[in-house]
């Protein structure tokens, strides 16, 4: 399946990418900022993008619009990774159109299996 | 205030002048009217002797007149007699008795003033009587007799007065000489004033009251007195003394003065009597108006000094209120009262007291849903510069002279409210900026350990572990901490769903065997599994791992090498009681207050503390509370003396199962 990860931190991009190295039914694509996420999303359709909400302008809820704006990623889930924890928060995002809020810190060795379970 | 004194002095120097003026003037009035009235009583007084006197005067005037007429008219009778009586022969009684008897009868009758008579012959001897017994008599000796011989014709004399040895009476005896042609006396003709005559005379006269009339010789016998009593000589009279030329008489008439001056006295006392009475009234009513008017100006005064005190009282209010910190809003139900002041009108951006309360009025609750109790409402207004301002309202409904005021304090809390958004704002940024490191440094970590674990050296490997340790340590805290501001914040999301007490368990050991397995401590699920398995409870499962992460680390932290933590549920009827419980050290009493308490003093000593933010159990709490749940402990502290310490920590849910009746088996 295709996943689509978006993070403005090189790490964290490097460390996911390190994670799902070794699992084979996972392709991986990165960007790097919400423009490069917007720009991928046109090109190319996803199963899943896990999308990092604190990013430099455009963030995560803008990218999330832009998606749930695009009737080709109708079907493609999309994760809010946070670490907000509020209520509130939630609620926005899930009003945007997001399926999942996978909360920050996660533990990178268990993406592969979160991300198989909501498929 | 200070101000008034100096008026007050002022003002009782000009009061004790007015009174000393006043009483002054009513001393001089009292003292003018007892002058005057003692002039007119002397004056009366005066008026009244004299009219007396010229009563009496008047009196005696016309009471001579009166007997001088009278005597004239006697005289031209008599003279009239004796004309009749010249041709007369006095020689014989009998004689003339016949002859002249009817005239001389007839004379004495006619003649009203006299009223006896007495012809005496020119020897002395009486010739002719009106009193028989007389007849034959010689009255030759009389005075009156012998003046009367003296005398030419139209004269007559009048006599010493006498008393009748007849009848004891006063008379007077008049005689007029009986002259015959050739021009000698013949006889003499006698009669006698009685006292009837003057009494007649004095009665058609009129004699009043009290007033004495005599008659008396220049000598001073009487020939008449009037009146019966006689009189004590040393009593005051007024008299008055007519000359009675006719008869050689002198006429007094005196009056008492004691009976004039009555009459006097009685109109003067009267008089004085109601003039003083009527003058004490006036005086009276003076003094008691002026002590009216005094009190009445002392009450003025009074009244304005008190409405000068109201004055600053109600100003100094005005300032304090207008110029309190806080704005104050007060206003009644029917807007009759409506005022604010500065602080007031600027947080709500207006001008008028009326503008200030119409705005409250749209925000807060209307008047009549208020209460007497302090309502707390938070409310954003825009100020004259158009911005939001957050501002704290309290609302009290007071009850005040027989109405009801909303009685509102605004205090201005956007720099609070500012300060708490800065410090989220803080919290958050600074969790950020750590949580992105520690993710990349704890995966990293998690992923060298997983792939490469077996290529490191053993020595390596412990450096590695301890790295992890604190990594995730590190990432224990950053989360506590956004947990709290969460629930400080009421935002801590809880999604609760159905779940079996089974499932809450199993997952909560297979969270955090890695706490055990790291210290060597087993951990024991003790729970009858068919009982959990039916059992339902509606909770979030991601916050019952914290919750029994949270326990679970800290029993582990606290056993033992080597000995277990137990945990389980106890289900009974309608409650479900998952529990927790370490063979460790125990919690001492004295340290049971603050359990639950955020970064609370540990409550072990530094070698038997584990190492923790001090905020778990706080969280754990919170997080319980939040999903209607209970905390609670039972513990044995060695501290305290406790065999077989060690503490259990139970948290209790209700249960699910009418739910579970509704869907049917579970799933």
């Amino acid at each position: 399946m295709k996943v689509l990860f978006v993070d403005d931190e090189d790490d964290i991009r490097e460390l996911i990418e390190f994670a799902i190295m070794t699992e084979e039914d996972i392709e991986p694509t990165f960007a790097a900022s919400g423009f490069d996420a917007i720009a991928t999303m046109e090109t190319q359709s996803f199963d899943v993008i896990m999308l990092d909400v604190m990013m430099p302008p455009p963030d995560g809820m803008e990218v999330l619009r832009c998606a749930r704006a695009n009737a080709d990623l109708d079907d493609t889930k999309i994760v809010m990774c946070t670490a907000k924890t509020s209520a509130e928060a939630e609620k926005t995002f899930r009003a945007l159109g997001a399926d999942h809020i996978l909360h920050k810190p996660f533990k990178p060795l268990k993406l592969a299996d979160f991300i198989r379970s909501i498929v | 205030m200070v101000s008034t004194e100096p008026t007050n002095k002022g003002e009782a120097e000009t009061s004790s002048r007015s009174q000393t003026l006043f009483w002054g003037l009513i001393t001089t009035v009292v003292v003018m009217y007892f002058v005057g009235l003692a002039f007119l009583t002397w004056s009366d007084y005066n008026r009244a002797t004299t009219r007396a006197e010229v009563e009496l005067e008047h009196f005696a005037e016309l009471y001579e007149q009166a007997v001088d007429a009278s005597l004239s008219v006697a005289n031209v009778r008599m003279w009239g007699l004796i004309d009749d009586l010249s041709t007369a022969l006095l020689n014989d009684p009998d004689q003339f008795e016949a002859q002249y008897g009817a005239l001389m009868n007839s004379a004495v009758q006619s003649i009203k003033q006299v009223d006896a008579l007495v012809l005496i012959g020119a020897d002395g001897v009486v010739l002719w009587a009106t009193a028989e017994p007389l007849l034959g008599q010689y009255l030759g000796d009389r005075a009156y007799f012998q003046a009367a011989s003296g005398l030419g014709v139209d004269e007559y004399t009048v006599g010493v007065p006498i008393v009748s040895r007849a009848t004891g009476r006063r008379l007077t005896p008049i005689a007029w000489p009986l002259i015959g042609i050739d021009g000698k006396v013949r006889g003499v003709l006698a009669s006698s004033l009685g006292e009837d005559y003057y009494s007649q005379l004095l009665a058609a006269d009129g004699l009043q009251q009290n007033m004495y009339v005599e008659v008396v010789t220049s000598n001073g016998e009487r020939a008449f007195t009037s009146g019966g009593e006689i009189r004590d000589p040393d009593t005051p009279v007024f008299r008055a003394r007519q000359e009675l030329p006719a008869l050689d008489l002198y006429i007094d008439v005196t009056r008492s003065r004691a009976a004039v001056m009555r009459g006097y006295w009685q109109r003067t006392l009267v008089f004085a009597g109601l003039a003083t009475l009527l003058f004490l009234t006036v005086i009276n009513a003076a003094i008691r108006a002026r002590r009216q008017s005094t009190k009445l100006a002392q009450a003025l005064r009074n009244s304005e000094r008190d409405r000068e005190r109201i004055r600053v009282a109600q100003s100094e209010f005005d300032a304090i209120f207008e110029n309190v910190g806080d704005g104050l809003i007060v206003y009644n139900d029917n807007n009759k009262l409506h005022r604010s002041n500065r602080k007031a009108r600027e947080l709500m951006g207006v001008s008028l007291d009326i503008q200030a309360v119409e705005q409250l009025r749209s925000i807060v609750p209307p008047f009549s849903q208020m209460d007497e109790e302090v309502a707390v409402h938070r409310i954003h207004v825009r100020n004259a510069e158009n911005e939001s301002v957050a501002v704290q309202c309290r609302v009290m409904k007071m009850h005040l002279h027989g109405d009801y005021i909303a009685y509102n304090v605004l205090q201005d809390i956007s720099a609070e409210e500012r300060l708490v958004a800065a410090r989220t704002a803080f919290v958050t940024s600074v969790n950020h900026e750590l949580r992105t490191p520690l993710t990349s440094l704890a995966g990293s970590l998690e992923i060298l350990h997983e792939r490469f674990g077996e290529d490191i050296p053993k020595n390596a490997s412990k450096l590695l572990s301890m790295a992890t340790r604190n990594a995730d340590r590190l990432l224990v805290l950053v989360n506590d901490i956004l947990t709290l501001q969460a629930i400080d914040q009421q935002q801590l999301s809880i999604q609760s769903e159905r779940v079996s007490v089974s499932d809450v368990l199993s997952e909560a050991i297979a969270a955090n065997t890695g706490y055990g397995v790291n210290r060597d401590v087993q951990l024991d699920i003790h729970t009858a599994l068919e009982a959990s398995e039916k059992a339902y409870v509606q909770v979030d499962t991601v916050r019952m791992q914290q919750i029994f992460s949270n326990l679970i680390s800290n029993a582990v932290k606290y056993t033992p090498r080597g000995g277990t933590v137990k945990i389980g549920a106890e289900v009974d009827d309608d409650t479900v009681t998952f529990y927790v419980c370490d063979a460790g050290p125990g919690i001492p009493k004295s340290a049971h207050d603050r359990m639950f308490k955020r970064f609370a003093e540990p409550v072990h000593s530094r070698d038997n503390q584990a190492n923790g933010t001090g905020l778990g159990l706080a969280i754990t709490r919170e997080l319980v509370l939040r999903q209607d749940g209970e905390i609670s402990f039972k513990t044995r502290s060695e501290e305290d003396g406790d065999e077989n310490s060690g503490s259990t920590f139970s948290v209790r849910f209700a249960r699910d199962d009418v739910a579970a009746a509704k869907q049917g088996a579970p799933a």
